[in-house]
């Protein structure tokens, strides 16, 4: 596997991980809109933000804060990619 | 005094000062302030001298650059005297961080040096006759018009909302969540005290009402679509830091009342103390006091080193600390008897207080409904790791048996 591919598969790992120790499910889809599917509610979104800039050490900006970028474990892996991480 | 292993030298010295401050700006004169129904414009400028409106904004923009911690014995250090006053600060800080937050530069530059310095005073306006907890039944709207932004709506108990200088408003700009900074001033813009509420009676709670209020869009906070994911859940976030803290001052003020009482007055040929009814009232203020401390700094302490549990952490001690606070004024009215009804009286004015800070910044209920489902989760997460971690360890134990 290359090894920025690896660096995606540990990201949506990570992810993965901490949606599931805090929805206490892991039987989700990589694409499952965690918020439409009830996994979380809109509150979280603030978490999974600081989550993700302390994880991957990346900086969200205003731009960044769309909802869609945290709607599900893809979304989510594709933003940390595309920040640089 | 909170109990001082929970705090190292430094922070217990930075408390005992902020204790002094407290005691000696509002110790006499709060109940007075409450029945007015007003804070002097000389207590407030001293808040701003002393820097605390910019409690915990960095040093560039003139705060004092606190952490969580610092911010919260502040809290409880004034929470102890004037719960009106902490609202203030509460209301301050929540907007002031919200531009820090999420401002550009140019709001930072243009605001937080003045709110940092008490110069401009802010609110929060949020609430709705129709819409608290459930943010997204606002009705206030934010139309784009041009280079501008049109507000329309009105604002129910937003504190400080008579007196404020600055407003950061929430509405909804085709159905998304925006928020906007509008300075008093605005055309459009027109305030109304709520006067003789139970609670919060010093605070200047205000209706503001927008009709067809206009601001430029640069005053605009982040973007169209992040108020309600973002900027409010942030806000309210560090207005149940505030609340917690408060709420634990109050509950000193408690049991150092109760104390005193219990310990000098006499009834049937006794100290209060030793009746044992009142010894296990003051037994359970006590045993309360000493766990809202403990939640209280640990709360302050997840905030400070960054923790993800911090936001849980933040909710769990509003939640449990207002819930304590409520229960022992009442207690504590039921020690002090009658002169504990009196208007005078400051367990009189906290009675209200205490009930008002379990509804405000998401009442008592909503914060069960999102805590009930995090500890579940995470107490069965636990359980499941122990499981999987005792089975782990059980296997070389079962194979060396075997041997």
């Amino acid at each position: 596997m290359a090894a920025a591919q690896m660096v995606i598969e540990g990201a949506k790992a990570d992810i993965r991980a901490f949606v599931s120790q805090n929805t206490d499910r892991d039987d989700f889809a990589d694409d499952l809109d965690l918020f439409e599917g009830g996994l979380v509610n809109s509150l979280f979104v603030l978490e999974l933000m600081s989550f993700l800039q302390k994880s991957f050490g990346v900086t969200l900006e205003m731009a960044d804060l769309d909802m869609a970028n945290f709607q599900s474990v893809n979304a989510m892996v594709e933003l940390v990619k595309r920040k640089g991480a | 005094m909170l109990a001082g292993e929970m705090l190292n030298a430094d922070q217990n010295k930075v408390h005992r000062e902020l204790q002094d401050f407290a005691r000696n700006l509002l110790a006499a004169d709060a109940q007075a302030w409450d029945i007015a129904q007003e804070l002097p414009e000389g207590v407030l400028r001293e808040l701003g001298k002393a820097g605390y409106f910019g409690a915990m904004l960095p040093s560039k923009y003139g705060g004092l650059g606190w952490g969580a911690l610092d911010y919260g014995l502040l809290n409880e250090a004034i929470g102890a005297h004037s719960v009106s006053l902490t609202g203030v600060i509460n209301v301050q800080t929540m907007v002031a961080e919200g531009i820090l937050k999420w401002g550009t530069s140019d709001q930072r530059e243009r605001w937080l040096p003045q709110l940092a310095s008490g110069k401009l005073l802010s609110a929060f306006a949020l609430s709705e006759p129709g819409a608290g907890s459930d943010i997204e039944a606002i009705s206030t709207t934010i139309a784009e018009d041009g280079d501008d932004l049109v507000i329309d709506g009105t604002k129910n108990w937003i504190t400080f909302g008579d007196r404020a200088d600055l407003f950061l408003v929430i509405g909804k700009v085709n159905g998304k969540g925006a928020a906007a900074l509008v300075e008093r001033g605005t055309p459009g813009l027109e305030t109304a005290p709520h006067r003789d509420m139970i609670g919060f009676r010093a605070a200047s709670l205000g209706q503001v009402r927008f009709d067809g209020c206009r601001v430029p869009k640069s005053h605009l906070l982040g973007r169209v679509g992040v108020a309600f994911p973002f900027v409010v859940p942030f806000a309210l976030d560090l207005g149940r830091l505030n609340i917690a803290f408060t709420a634990l001052g109050m509950l000193r003020t408690c049991l150092e009342l109760c104390s005193e009482q219990a310990l000098r007055r006499e009834a049937f040929g006794k100290r209060l103390i030793s009746h044992g009814t009142i010894s296990a009232i003051i037994a359970d203020m006590g045993v309360d006091f000493s766990a809202c401390e403990a939640v209280c700094i640990a709360c302050a302490n997840a905030r400070d080193r960054g923790s993800l549990r911090a936001m849980d952490a933040t909710m769990t001690a509003k939640y449990f600390v207002t819930r304590a606070a409520s229960r022992h004024v009442q207690n504590a009215i039921q020690i002090l008897g009658a002169s504990g009804c009196q208007e005078g009286s400051p367990l009189a004015r906290f009675w209200g207080d205490a009930k008002t800070m379990e509804i405000i910044e998401g009442s008592n209920q909503i914060h069960q409904m999102i805590l009930g489902p995090r500890f579940a989760t995470l107490h069965r997460s636990r359980r499941a790791s122990n499981s999987r971690a005792h089975q782990q360890d059980e296997k070389p134990t079962l194979m060396a048996a075997s041997a």
